[in-house]
């Protein structure tokens, strides 16, 4: 690639050479506003998914113990699983703002519903001899639910929680990127606003890592999950 | 006797739904334009669905996602089997494209608009690019997951190599490479609108958000209800496609 581009086939104006680019990740990487920048987009990440699950998992319970609404309302939530949610966020910004509550509130949005749908998943998944025991040893419903079912249905739960904070990351750097406010998404936006390609480039291959990263610690997270619950 | 209760609860959510929107709009909680009731945006969408300025936008985001869909399944479809059907590159290749596909697409869309300009190219490349990994990802995976003693088999009976991706590979890997569309499908509606969010003069995120602009916040909801409206007709018509696909092979 430094070669293609130093022999002029490709203007560095639209590929800057690798070298400059690996030496402007560098400097992005100690440059302290770029960690604010981080730090902004995964509290938002983290402040999203907290009141996502929080939501999420008290319908999910409330689905779970009440079957016919979960019947009735599992394809909704499905549908608009498979809506283009993000699609939503001009109204957020009439309702918001171009303020942090609009990101925060989309990425709950697109958190909450895969947390739902798998959250019921998993607790319908819990065997009825776990409860039938627990009830013969006279637990309480609480009991039940905090002893019994949340336990038993870790595994299936977090795969909600992952997926909901992957959609979250995703939809929040897109939205900073799309309202030029906030973090990762704003750097980029922001560099390509300046034309400055070659830290353009450096800010997206640090999207691609912090994403890659976020996703593989998920799923070391959950594979202890699954070790934990399996045995 | 459940399906009735099941449908009751449906029509009740709808109307606690239409319910509160109307009452929010009315209680002065919002201004009036943020919350506009629900006969305002229905009658905006009348007005909409009215101007031929709305075919026009809604023609252009359709041959984009069109556009875009065919690249990604030419692509991904070509580097899911190539992929797939090496053990070297799919150990190499394979953690790339999942980290890649785990980033927002979106953020490519400054390349994207370096390499072919911001005209309707932009919106075709972020679609195809958006609908490439989980086409790509999903064939690979097909491939990989035929079992051994097939292709043992079918060499036992010394066929050619187009004969074996023909009647070995292609049969098994269908399914998931229809999975993979209907993933990709809905991935390239977003890759195609938001990039007509961020730049562009023609199509229906560029309706809506020159809407928002305006503040014209009841035609905002309208040509957001028509926008989730063809994302469903669509992704409907491709299920329905693909299942006749299925059944027809």
């Amino acid at each position: 690639m430094q070669v293609v581009v130093s022999t002029g086939l490709v203007s560095e104006l639209i590929v800057p050479k690798p070298v400059p680019m690996v030496m402007a990740l560098v400097d992005m990487l100690q440059d302290q506003e770029v960690w604010n920048f981080f730090v902004i987009t995964f509290a938002s990440t983290l402040v999203a998914n907290l009141i996502a699950i929080g939501f999420g998992l008290s319908v999910a319970l409330l689905l779970h113990y009440k079957q016919v609404w979960a019947k009735a309302t599992t394809p909704i939530f499905g549908a608009l699983f498979a809506a283009p949610m993000i699609l939503l966020y001009p109204i957020f910004l009439v309702l918001f703002g171009r303020t942090q509550t609009t990101i925060i509130a989309m990425g709950a949005l697109t958190g909450f519903i895969p947390i739902v749908l798998n959250t019921v998943v998993a607790l319908d998944a819990v065997p009825k001899t776990l409860r039938a025991v627990a009830k013969s040893y006279g637990c309480s419903t609480r009991q039940e639910i905090f002893y019994v079912v949340i336990p038993g249905a870790a595994a299936g739960m977090f795969v909600g929680i992952r997926l909901g904070l992957i959609y979250s990351l995703v939809n929040i750097i897109g939205i900073e990127f799309l309202i030029n406010f906030g973090g990762l998404g704003y750097l980029v936006s922001h560099m390509y606003d300046l034309f400055e390609i070659t830290k353009m480039y450096a800010a997206i291959i640090l999207v691609i890592t912090v994403s890659a990263m976020f996703y593989v610690t998920l799923n070391l997270i959950q594979a202890r999950i699954n070790r934990i619950s399996l045995g | 006797m459940i399906r009735i209760q099941i449908t009751l609860i449906r029509l009740a959510l709808l109307v606690f739904t239409i319910a509160c929107w109307e009452l929010i709009s009315y209680s002065g909680l919002f201004y009036k334009e943020v919350f506009p009731s629900i006969t305002t945006i229905l009658w905006e969408l009348t007005i909409l669905l009215r101007t031929s300025e709305f075919y026009g936008h809604t023609w252009v985001t359709l041959f984009e996602v069109g556009a875009g869909l065919f690249f990604a399944i030419s692509l991904g479809g070509v580097t899911g089997i190539i992929i797939g059907s090496s053990q070297v590159l799919h150990r190499g290749l394979d953690p790339i494209l999942v980290a890649l596909a785990t980033t927002p697409k979106i953020i490519f869309f400054p390349i994207i608009m370096l390499l072919v300009g911001i005209g309707v190219e932009s919106k075709i490349a972020m679609g195809a690019l958006s609908a490439y990994f989980p086409i790509c990802l999903s064939t690979a995976a097909g491939i990989r997951s035929v079992p051994q003693v097939f292709i043992d088999s079918a060499k036992s009976f010394d066929v050619s190599r187009l004969q074996l991706i023909r009647f070995i590979y292609f049969p098994a890997v269908l399914p998931e490479l229809l999975t993979g569309v209907r993933l990709g499908l809905g991935v390239c509606i977003i890759g195609v609108l938001l990039g007509e969010i961020k730049i562009s003069n023609q199509g229906l995120g560029f309706m809506a958000i020159e809407y928002y602009n305006m503040f014209n916040v009841p035609a905002l909801y309208a040509s957001l209800i028509v926008i989730f409206g063809m994302a469903v007709v669509i992704n409907l018509a491709i299920d329905y496609i693909l299942s006749k696909a299925v059944i027809n092979r």
